[in-house]
């Protein structure tokens, strides 16, 4: 439960953080016609794309823990039963 | 058996990691910036795509509940209990970017836009499912009674929605809700299925993981039971 | 005994029941009024603006009133031991269903019925002039709340914080409800035409009602 509090409160920090980036582009003068999309990119956007890669990476890591604890869970559970039957 | 759903969880679990990075790659690399709103419309591609997850989420969780009236095995209601979780969290999720979007896009927080209204209904209908779930002891009476607000809750959505929908045309806001799926560039459009996709693979791996864990709790109560009845 | 005469014959119970000691609609009438009283205090509102806010305050109260009531029928029937002997009569579980709707749509109808000079009261409106298609609406409505409301019961009345948890499971199933009284109730009281929000009522009444017709069997077993 704890955890998954975590989860939230990191996803929702980085988006409060996209906010005051969002507002600095949105201020700057995109010329661009909708049809002819290659504007240039906004200078903020390697660390805008960094801090998500990077908090997507961390919580992948945490759903590979969290699936290598469940296997091993199941082994044990396994045995357990079998334990159960022999004996 | 085991074996065979531990190997898919993996590949599926590595699948997941390689195109949600590459979902954010093209969210912010390839996906062109959007003319009036500027950098702040990508929250699009992570908004849309939490909510349509949610309402599958909650479809899911529709389904679990009538097959466990239906046909009283359990593995439905683990599958709903688990839908339910991850339901909220992504309607949690929707809930929280749309202000996040809508501040520095029309200048306020929350704007009685149908579909977001709509979701905020949705967060409490499945909150109050776990809710009535943690209140109840486990057993099967749990898993009937949870089923039947599953089912409750799901019909009210459709109905939800319809009528807010009339309720804003009686009470038109200033600031026009939508712009998500109105004329978008075809890049635009290519990256939001994209991302769709991504958070879709999200859902599922969530779900089995989920899934997994509820019934490896009701495995090890199993076990311990035989334990008791032998000793 | 067909269908209707259950229906009849548990209903009739259930109100002579609650005639003899009037708790419950008691409870319900005061803690109406108090509601009313009470947003009367918060909003002071004069004659023009008691048209536009009065119909959302007024199902507010109503709202409230509801959960109390629909809590007390169903926790006597089981404290007295009234429920086993419904279960083992040989009948469609729906049709107990039914007669807890009525039961309750009448006790919550009678509870707005005695708000409503009240609400006249403090909030100077006029409603004599459109009182039939005000009813109307009002039970329709109310319909609808019992409707889910008396499954909702069902499911919350055993568990440990069941006062509590019953608002939380209700309110956001009953949104559109609200909605398209509180519309209707403002429309008919400026004297428009209100036929969209009774259609979007009875229809929500046949939803729920037909829902819970079905599984409320499962709900009350034990």
């Amino acid at each position: 439960m704890i955890r998954k509090l975590g989860i939230l409160v990191i996803l929702a920090s980085l988006l409060v953080a996209a906010v005051p980036v969002g507002d600095a582009a949105a201020q700057e003068e995109m010329g661009a016609v909708r049809e002819a999309p290659a504007v240039r990119p906004a200078a903020n956007v390697p660390f805008l794309f960094s801090a998500f890669a990077l908090t997507w990476i961390v919580l992948w890591v945490y759903l590979v823990h969290v699936h290598r604890g469940q296997r091993r869970l199941e082994k044990m559970l396994g045995a357990l039963g079998e334990e159960n039957r022999v004996g | 058996m085991k074996e065979r759903g531990g190997f898919v969880d993996s590949l599926l679990l590595a699948l997941l990691g390689v195109v949600m990075l590459l979902n954010l790659y093209l969210i912010f690399y390839h996906a062109p910036v959007e003319r009036t709103m500027g950098l702040v419309q990508k929250i699009f591609y992570f908004h849309v795509p939490s909510a349509w997850i949610a309402f599958l989420a909650f479809f899911v969780v529709f389904v679990g509940s009538a097959g466990y009236l239906i046909t009283g095995r359990e593995g439905y209601d683990r599958t709903a209990h688990s839908s339910a979780g991850i339901g909220v969290l992504f309607c949690s999720l929707v809930l929280l970017t749309g202000p996040l979007w809508a501040k520095p896009v029309w200048g306020i927080w929350w704007t009685w836009d149908p579909r977001l209204t709509s979701t905020l209904v949705l967060w409490f209908l499945y909150v109050g499912y776990l809710l009535l779930r943690s209140y109840l002891p486990e057993g099967p009476r749990r898993a009937t009674l949870s089923a039947i607000l599953g089912i409750v809750g799901f019909l009210d959505v459709p109905i939800v929605y319809l009528s807010i929908r009339w309720w804003r045309n009686q009470h038109p806001s200033p600031v026009v809700g939508g712009g998500s799926g109105s004329g978008l560039d075809p890049r635009m459009k290519a990256v939001f299925f994209f991302s769709l996709f991504a958070f879709t693979l999200l859902y599922v791996v969530l779900l089995r993981l989920r899934t997994g864990h509820a019934r490896s709790e009701e495995a090890a109560r199993t076990v311990l039971e035989e334990r008791k009845r032998t000793l | 005994m067909n269908a209707l005469t259950r229906i009849g014959a548990i209903f009739a119970k259930d109100v002579l029941v609650e005639l003899r000691t009037r708790q419950a609609l008691l409870s319900m009438t005061i803690f109406s009024l108090l509601t009313v009283l009470l947003l009367a205090f918060a909003f002071e509102p004069a004659a023009e603006e008691s048209v536009l806010i009065g119909p959302g305050l007024l199902w507010i109260a109503f709202a409230f009133c509801g959960t109390i009531g629909l809590e007390h029928t169903l926790s006597l029937e089981r404290e007295m031991g009234g429920m086993e002997a419904l279960l083992l009569a040989p009948m469609d579980r729906g049709i107990i269903y039914l007669a807890k709707l009525a039961a309750n749509t009448f006790f919550m109808f009678l509870a707005e019925l005695l708000t409503l000079p009240f609400f006249v009261l403090f909030f100077n409106v006029n409603i004599l002039p459109v009182l039939p298609d005000l009813l109307l609406l009002n039970l329709v409505g109310t319909i609808g709340f019992c409707s889910v409301g008396t499954l909702l019961v069902a499911l919350t009345s055993q568990t440990r914080l069941k006062g509590v948890i019953l608002p939380v499971l209700l309110f956001p199933v009953i949104v559109p409800l609200l909605l398209a009284a509180v519309e209707g109730t403002g429309a008919i009281l400026r004297g428009e035409p209100a036929g969209t929000p009774l259609r979007i009522l009875v229809a929500f009444d046949v939803i729920f009602a037909t829902t819970a017709f079905l599984t409320f069997g499962y709900a009350l077993e034990e």
